[in-house]
């Protein structure tokens, strides 16, 4: 692919976003009011564990321990073999080639690896770059990475546009998710700024968090993500992803995100190719209550494999 | 000038919180003082909220010392005992209440030593049984009992290292407010103990359905034969424990105390005859 080019008049309305807080407020809370039948609740439930990018990003992480993630991915439960598998794991380079071993070739879970300095992004742009390559090199499917805050509060959006654009190209096929960290950057003007920055330089999907900083993703924030989505799917016909990380933890909350992006982009996005949710407890809580409606009982937390 | 009258609102306790009813609704009932008192209506989503919170407070009190958890229960009873004035029971009901955390603040750090043991085996090891809390008790208090069975409800859980749900009978909703706010001031923990009003029949539905509930302690009277056999058998799936209760009249003994904990066995080896290395193992 081609480097995306962007002028100082792009980045000049990129900077310009204007957001009504009031009327995404309000917004969000209409959609969290909604009730769901009880079949949608099915269909949801099995749909949003497909969506899953099961994650394991610590600084423990071992082989094993990712291992056992990409078997969990693969089949999250043992006694409903018709459940969809995740659509990712997602881990830290290093972790890569253990990750590939476990999934083998033909998996249909896609391997996600943050790159790019995760979570700080204080690196120098080549050794970043270098990062992505390794993780592709070594079987990423997918890579998550992050953009310099610093570069961008203090006003650098031409740099910010151009990392971007720089990963794109290093990326080739791979699919390139673009987390802005939404917590450190203050307002939703910005961050409807940035996503409007990112989606031009070249991203896949636009992602909120690395989930190692509160707030994560939130509703409002992933509300104006979408909605960025959108204009740029009406003005151009090009469709981004969109993927909310970290603080997503119910299989309540995960259904109220999967109704917001229902009713700002439609059903067009309701798949995992276009929508994710960046996660590792979420689908435990998934799979109670996909037990729960199967068995009629409320399962205990401690009958599904804790990763 | 007259002054307008300040009445309390009837709240539910939950992790460390008053609440009303998720659900919104109330039973009316009459207080000591003879008027109307609208009491929450425990909903199916309330249980399950305060099954997760008790959950997730269990560790955390199990983990701290019988002398440490001896002193909250103290607390509790210091507690009870300045506010007996203003509890809506007879004193004398109070002083009993009081008498009753005192005397299991000073099990707690004695009924481990009672209930555990030494125990014979033919090799060359040290086989041990200790006790470990069950986890999460819901305790149906008999409206009877009064105020000393809201005690005795939740005391000698709370003693074995276990946090509780008691299910409030209707008739008890006044004085187990009160008791709330004694809790809160007594330093348990958060989660620990939780406090439920409303339907108890209605909510037991839902709570034969919580599969991690641990155990289910029925005082007398409080279930109809028919619907403690129907918790009965629906704990069977789950391994619950169902404890039919005696009156709160005496005290739960070292055996009753001894079924609100799991008794773990642990051998270690002792170098005797047929053991070539060293090492323990459950």
């Amino acid at each position: 692919m081609s480097l995306q080019r962007c002028t100082e008049a792009d980045l000049a309305a990129f900077r310009s976003a204007r957001i009504d807080e009031m009327s995404v407020a309000r917004r969000v809370a209409r959609v969290k009011s909604r009730s769901l039948k009880a079949d949608t609740k099915d269909r949801l439930l099995r749909l949003a564990v497909s969506m899953v990018d099961l994650t394991t990003l610590e600084g423990m992480d071992t082989p094993d321990r990712v291992r056992a993630l990409c078997h969990k991915a693969s089949r999250p439960l043992a006694e409903q073999p018709d459940l969809p598998s995740t659509a990712a794991v997602c881990v830290y380079p290093a972790m890569v080639p253990a990750a590939r071993e476990a999934l083998g070739t033909s998996s249909p879970v896609g391997l996600a690896s943050v790159a790019t300095g995760f979570p700080s992004g204080q690196l120098a742009l080549g050794q970043r770059l270098s990062e992505v390559r390794w993780a592709i090199d070594h079987g990423a499917t997918e890579i998550d990475m992050v953009i310099s805050r610093g570069r961008l509060l203090t006003g650098d959006w031409g740099w910010v546009f151009d990392e971007i654009a720089a990963t794109r190209e290093a990326c080739g096929p791979v699919v390139l998710k673009v987390i802005f960290e939404t917590g450190e950057l203050g307002s939703l003007e910005t961050i409807a700024g940035v996503s409007q920055l990112a989606i031009a330089a070249g991203a896949d999907f636009i992602k909120t968090s690395t989930g190692k900083i509160s707030p994560a993703a939130t509703m409002p924030v992933t509300f104006v993500m979408l909605d960025v989505i959108r204009e740029h799917y009406l003005k151009t016909g090009r469709m981004v992803g969109m993927k909310p990380a970290g603080g997503i933890r119910t299989a309540k909350q995960a259904l109220q995100y999967l109704v917001l992006v229902a009713e700002t982009l439609g059903a067009d996005w309701l798949t995992n190719e276009r929508f994710r949710f960046g996660a590792s407890s979420l689908l435990n809580d998934l799979l109670r209550q996909l037990i729960r409606r199967q068995e009629g009982t409320y399962p205990s937390p401690r009958r599904i494999s804790v990763d | 000038m007259s002054r307008l009258g300040i009445h309390k609102t009837l709240k539910m306790y939950v992790g460390g919180s008053f609440i009303r009813s998720e659900s919104g609704r109330v039973i009316a009932h009459h207080s000591t003082a003879g008027d109307v008192m609208y009491v929450p209506r425990a909903s199916r989503k309330d249980l399950r909220n305060t099954l997760e919170i008790a959950r997730k407070a269990q560790p955390g009190w199990g983990g701290r010392t019988p002398y440490n958890k001896g002193q909250i229960l103290y607390r509790i009873a210091e507690m009870l005992e300045d506010r007996a004035g203003a509890f809506p029971a007879p004193k004398a009901q109070v002083t009993t209440a009081v008498d009753r955390a005192v005397h299991h603040a000073g099990w707690s750090d004695k009924i481990v030593a009672v209930l555990s043991s030494i125990n014979p085996v033919s090799s060359g090891h040290v086989n041990y049984a200790h006790l470990r809390p069950v986890g999460v008790v819901m305790v149906l208090p008999s409206a009877q009992d009064g105020l000393l069975g809201l005690v005795e409800a939740i005391c000698a859980p709370l003693l074995m290292g276990n946090s509780v749900i008691v299910m409030v009978p209707t008739e008890l909703s006044e004085v187990a407010g009160a008791l709330s706010e004694v809790l809160a001031v007594s330093d348990v923990p958060a989660g620990v103990v939780n406090l439920l009003m409303g339907d108890v029949p209605s909510v037991m539905d839902t709570a034969d359905l919580l599969d991690d509930l641990d155990t289910l302690v029925v005082g007398p009277g409080t279930l109809s034969p028919e619907r403690l056999t129907a918790s009965e058998q629906a704990a069977a799936r789950t391994m619950r424990r169902v404890i039919r209760a005696p009156s709160a009249e005496a005290p739960t003994d070292a055996m009753g105390l001894g079924r609100l904990a799991e008794v773990q066995t642990v051998w270690m080896a002792s170098g005797g005859p047929g053991v070539t290395s060293g090492g323990g193992g459950y």
